[in-house]
Formats: C-alpha cells, structure tokens, sequence
C-alpha cells in the first residue's frame, strides 16, 4: 500500500462550490446540526449541504450505524470502516476512522499492519475475521459469504454484533464514495 | 413518507421473520435507512434532478453493484417514468458507474463533465447521495441475505 495513509488529522477539499453559510436556510442549518459539531467548519458538509433532506437523514443514520449503543463494540465497528476505506483508497476517512481505532484500542500494530499491507495485512485472527467480512462486504459487488459470518461466529460475535459490522461497513461503502469523487484530503 | 420499507420489500421480510427481528433490534437504523430513501427518491420531494436520473442512477449503481432484486427495483421506477435527456443522461450514468465500481478513479474532471452536462453542484451532490446510498444498500441486502440463511 502507498496511498499514503496516516492517522493525522487531515483536512477536504471540494471540488465543486459548497454552500455559502451566510446564505443558508433554516432546513440547512438544521441539517448541518444533526451532522456534529465538527461540520459547522467542514467543507464536506457544507457542501452536501446542497441536499439538506439527503444529508440529514443520512447523519442520522450514520450516528445510528457508528454509535448506536447496543451492539457491537465502537472499535470494531471503527475497524470495519477503516479496513473498508483503505480497499477503497480514501485517505481522508482513513486517517479519521484509523485515529477513532487507535484512540480506542491503542493497537498500533494492527494500524499499522493494514497501512502497509491494506485490508489483506496479516492480523490476529479477531482483527483478520473483521478485515476479511470488510473487505468482502466492501467490493464491488459484494463478495462476501457464508464463510465470513462462520468465521466471525467462531470469534464469539453474535448474529446481532455481525449485522452491526456489516452496517458499518455498509456505510463507509457510502462515506468512501462522497469523499473520493467531491473533493480531496490536504494537509490541515 | 411512504409506507414502504424498500429492503424488507427487496428480501421479502415480514413480520415475525429473524430478519425482521435482527432489524428491529436496531430501530433507529432501519428507520433512517427508509428515511434516506424517502429523501432522495421521493418524487414528491424536489430534487434538482429529475426522477428519471434519480431511478436510472440508482438502477445503474445496483447493476454495477451485482444486485438483481435492487436493479429490478430501481428499473422498474425508471420505465415507469418519461423519457430523459439522452446526452445528459448518458453523462450520469457514466459517472455513477465509475464511482460505484472504482470510486478513487474519479477526479475533478469528472464533476466539470457533469457540469458541462448541465448538472448544478446541488445537483452533482444529490446524485452522489444516491451513489452512495445504493452501494450502502446492496451491501445491506448482501448482509442480510447470507445472515437470514444462517437463522
């Protein structure tokens, strides 16, 4: 891999106008609120900012998806996402979700294992059993099996914990796609 | 709102299923998932791209994606509406293929031919929420398939 993936903090740039804050509508600045925080100063969000209904819902379900809180543990759902985003070569969401994951498990050695070798790095076998259902679920189209699930449910995840990680992934399959065809990562 | 739950519909969930049990357990995602849908395909809903573009970009994203059920879903709402401006559609669909299949491909020349098509930015970043929204949901649908058959 020499995408150049790093977990410092990255900033995005579109390519095309984002909407002028100033000039924002109520439907607007509602949307960006249910986004986070983070979006009233990104880029990002101010440009889907062009489809208020669109990006509301979908922050919505993204908080659900990401830190819902029954389910599957934050950083393997963070996991899923980065394995996921480096497949498909998105250094921007990499460099947040890898971060997520190293803040959360101190596991430098798996982030950095996938920096260098992507989603097909060798891993211990909890860590591979998420990478290999991620990278499966995250290829177009979909090559995941039944094999994946067996081999998750051999790790003690449940089918519960399993449909969360797919959600995840799922969702980056979603993320990876705006980031990397509306704007581009730089140095922040 | 339609009263419609686009994936139960697409993998035949109904009540009392394991499916459906496993999607209820996460209320708030199943909700938002039709919520995205509503927001982007709802004809009632203005886009500033026409409902034609909206059901050919997400029938083409499904294709691309492996999909039967979805592209049928999709197509379907297609055919069903007026016929669309072929040079500008074409534009579309080109993109979207690109973005579904191989989304690091694409490059800020792909947005100016969008633009050069007649696509606005509002436009442009609806038709990327649909891009994204359809590979989302086939992965979904891919997931749940495998882990209905392991109730």
């Amino acid at each position: 891999m020499s995408a150049g993936f790093t977990t410092d903090v990255r900033d995005w740039a579109a390519w095309i106008a984002p909407v002028d804050l100033a000039k924002a509508s109520d439907e607007q600045k509602a949307a960006l609120e249910a986004s986070g925080t983070h979006a009233a100063k990104s880029q990002y969000y101010h440009l889907l900012l062009h489809d208020p209904q669109a990006l509301r819902q979908r922050s919505l379900l993204f908080n659900a998806v990401m830190y819902g809180a029954k389910g599957l543990a934050r950083a393997d759902r963070e996991l899923g996402a980065t394995v996921e985003s480096i497949q498909n070569g998105c250094v921007y969401c990499t460099s947040v979700h890898a971060r997520f994951y190293l803040q959360l498990t101190k596991r430098e050695e798996v982030v950095a294992a996938l920096f260098r070798d992507g989603a097909a790095a060798s891993l211990p076998a909890r860590e591979r059993a998420i990478a290999d259902f991620a990278a499966a679920l995250g290829a177009t189209p979909p090559a995941l099996a039944a094999s994946h699930i067996d081999v998750l449910a051999e790790q003690g995840f449940s089918r519960e914990e399993i449909a969360d990680l797919a959600q995840s992934v799922a969702m980056f399959a979603w993320a990876n796609r705006l980031m990397l065809t509306l704007g581009e990562p730089k140095e922040s | 709102m339609s009263a419609l739950d686009v994936i139960d519909s697409v993998l035949g969930i109904g009540p009392g299923d394991p499916l459906d049990g496993l999607r209820r357990g996460r209320e708030e995602a199943r909700l938002r998932a039709q919520t995205s849908y509503d927001a982007l395909f709802d004809p009632d809903v203005f886009t500033p791209l026409s409902a034609q573009e909206r059901f050919a970009a997400a029938a083409r994203v499904a294709e691309v994606s492996g999909s039967t059920a979805l592209t049928r879903h999709y197509g379907e709402r297609r055919d069903a509406q007026g016929p669309a401006n072929g040079e500008r559609l074409a534009a579309v669909l080109s993109h979207v293929e690109t973005v579904a299949r191989a989304p690091s491909e694409a490059s800020r020349d792909d947005l100016a031919r969008l633009a050069q098509a007649g696509l606005t930015p509002a436009a442009i970043v609806t038709l990327s929420q649909i891009v994204g929204f359809v590979a989302y949901q086939v992965r979904i649908e891919a997931a749940l398939t495998l882990l209905g058959d392991r109730a």
